[in-house]
């Protein structure tokens, strides 16, 4: 009896029958997964890692302090940092010069977590195709533009955030007192 | 003007007739299948040309025309340029023998028209059968003048697929053959007038149903569809047999291939889903008392029957993985051959015991 099962369940084609059903029931209830991408474009998540960024405070100063953590961090030799001393401030740093090579980025995100002052941010920005790729190489002008563009809401100044926060700052003296 | 010239200015405008019809057919398919594919697979399909991308076969029709013409270096030109044509004209020709509609005459110039089929000949399922043979040539040529392994092994392939399925076609319509009497399509599809179960599936004494499940599988290997695409197998063969075509040689390939879709519908519709007959004796027109419209309500039946056969090829597409070779080979030789033997054999008999009145 199994044996004339399996093969009355052969000469009627079953196994393909029973596909053709799967098939056909997806057309009759038809829901689409696709977006329509140039047109509507999916919620990206909040820890999305998109392009790279240069972040600023509130007033409008970099954050970077020319440390190169992130250029050490980088395990693709992404970001080239220049650091110099601010003029007249002997105690501190900036990048003079700051470059990243997009084309060579893999978007770890290990640059944002060694940075120490949260100079950098990954944006929601992947719309990032070029004719050349010279214009993936990105210098600190371009880099800072992504992140006001991207960042609206910037940060204080640490020592304007808390007055412990600047305790251990040596160079806190040298800086302006602002208000809030 | 000489009763010839009259003859043939008609003869050209139904010509002229079907090959529209059939080429916007075509446009449709090409639309239609990757429509359906993607609603069976959950996708929407192309969606950019057109609302709902229903313009979408006009762009690919001026996208290939305008394309660059590639011959590949070393191979043979003379052939590379002949096997499209040799692929296209074998399945637009077939055309010529399908009833389309009812076959009524009427005197016009002095010469007697058929409006629905551009000529009635005696063999004309023979016919179709011999150019549908020719159409393998194009695929063979196509294969080998492209000077590619690609191209040659979907060439080798497609001529022995469709030597092995072109028989188990020609064996499957032989029970409908006994049954009417005729190779003439138009005088097949007036003897299943009257109702679903005078079509030759279900028609006593002797239902046709397994030489219309041979037919319908085989006819899909003849079309090198899907689960039976193995000359052109994208996974192995880049695009077998027309790796190497681009441009306008690429399209009559392609316009081939969907007409010769097209072509089986109609001779499967014909042959064993009644053609032109409405599944209830007569017409609804024709009961109403509007029988000079009657026509209208055939050819749709016509219509439906092939549309719902070129559907099934796009659902088998959307539901099957391609076959092995040697599956291939065993199902054709060994599985749809006999059966197809045996629905003669059983069919004679019937036709002897029970003669036709």
């Amino acid at each position: 009896m199994e044996r004339f099962k399996a093969w009355f369940k052969t000469i009627i084609f079953y196994e393909i029958l029973v596909g053709m059903k799967a098939t056909m029931s997806h057309l009759l209830r038809y829901k689409p997964i696709t977006l329509q991408y140039p047109h509507e474009k999916r919620a990206l998540p909040d820890n999305y890692r998109g392009m790279l960024a240069l972040l600023r405070y509130d007033d409008g100063t970099e954050k970077c302090v020319g440390c190169d953590l992130c250029e050490a961090a980088c395990p693709s030799r992404v970001i080239r940092v220049i650091s110099a001393e601010i003029p007249g401030e002997p105690t501190k740093r900036y990048s003079k010069e700051y470059y990243m090579d997009m084309t060579r980025c893999l978007f770890c995100g290990m640059c944002v977590e060694a940075c120490p002052v949260d100079a950098l941010g990954m944006t929601q920005e992947f719309e990032w195709a070029v004719y050349d790729k010279r214009q993936l190489h990105l210098n600190k002008q371009q880099l800072l533009a992504i992140g006001d563009r991207s960042f609206p809401v910037r940060e204080k100044r640490l020592e304007l955030q808390h007055p412990n926060t600047a305790f251990f700052n040596v160079s806190f003296r040298h800086v302006p007192q602002k208000l809030n | 003007m000489t009763e010839l010239s009259v003859r043939l200015a008609i003869s050209l405008a139904q010509i002229a007739a079907v090959m529209g019809v059939v080429m916007l057919t075509v446009m449709i398919l090409t639309l239609a299948e990757r429509k359906v594919l993607g609603w069976m697979q959950d996708r929407m399909g192309p969606m950019e040309v057109g609302p709902y991308g229903i313009l979408q076969p006009i762009a690919d029709g001026l996208k290939l025309f305008f394309k660059e013409d590639i011959v590949p270096a070393g191979a043979n030109k003379f052939m590379f340029t002949l096997a499209p044509i040799l692929a296209m004209v074998p399945a637009m020709i077939g055309f010529a023998v399908i009833p389309f509609g009812p076959s009524h005459k009427f005197e016009a110039f002095g010469v007697t028209v058929e409006p629905f089929v551009i000529s009635d000949i005696n063999i004309g399922i023979l016919y179709i059968l011999a150019f549908a043979s020719i159409g393998a040539y194009g695929i063979i040529l196509g294969g080998w003048a492209s000077n590619s392994k690609y191209s040659l092994l979907g060439g080798l392939r497609s001529a022995a697929q469709v030597i092995s399925y072109e028989l188990n076609v020609g064996l499957a319509i032989v029970g409908v053959l006994i049954l009417a009497g005729s190779l003439s399509l138009v005088k097949i599809t007036e003897a299943q007038a009257g109702g679903f179960w005078h079509w030759y599936v279900f028609a006593l004494p002797a239902p046709q149903i397994f030489a219309f499940v041979v037919y319908v599988i085989s006819a899909v290997a003849e079309t090198n569809r899907v689960p039976f695409d193995l000359p052109e197998a994208e996974s192995e063969l880049v695009a077998g047999f027309f790796t190497e075509y681009s441009g306008m040689r690429f399209a009559f390939f392609f316009i081939a291939e969907y007409a010769n879709m097209v072509l089986v519908s109609c001779v499967a519709a014909a042959m064993f889903l009644g053609g032109w007959n409405a599944p209830y004796p007569g017409t609804l027109l024709g009961h109403l008392g509007l029988d000079q419209f009657a026509w209208a309500e055939n050819i749709a039946w016509f219509t439906v029957k092939a549309y719902a056969f070129l559907f099934l090829f796009f659902w088998l597409r959307a539901t099957l993985p391609r076959l092995r070779y040697d599956q291939l080979m065993k199902f054709g030789w060994k599985v749809m051959l006999p059966i197809a033997l045996g629905n003669i054999v059983v069919t004679s008999i019937a036709a002897y015991l029970f003669p036709r009145g």
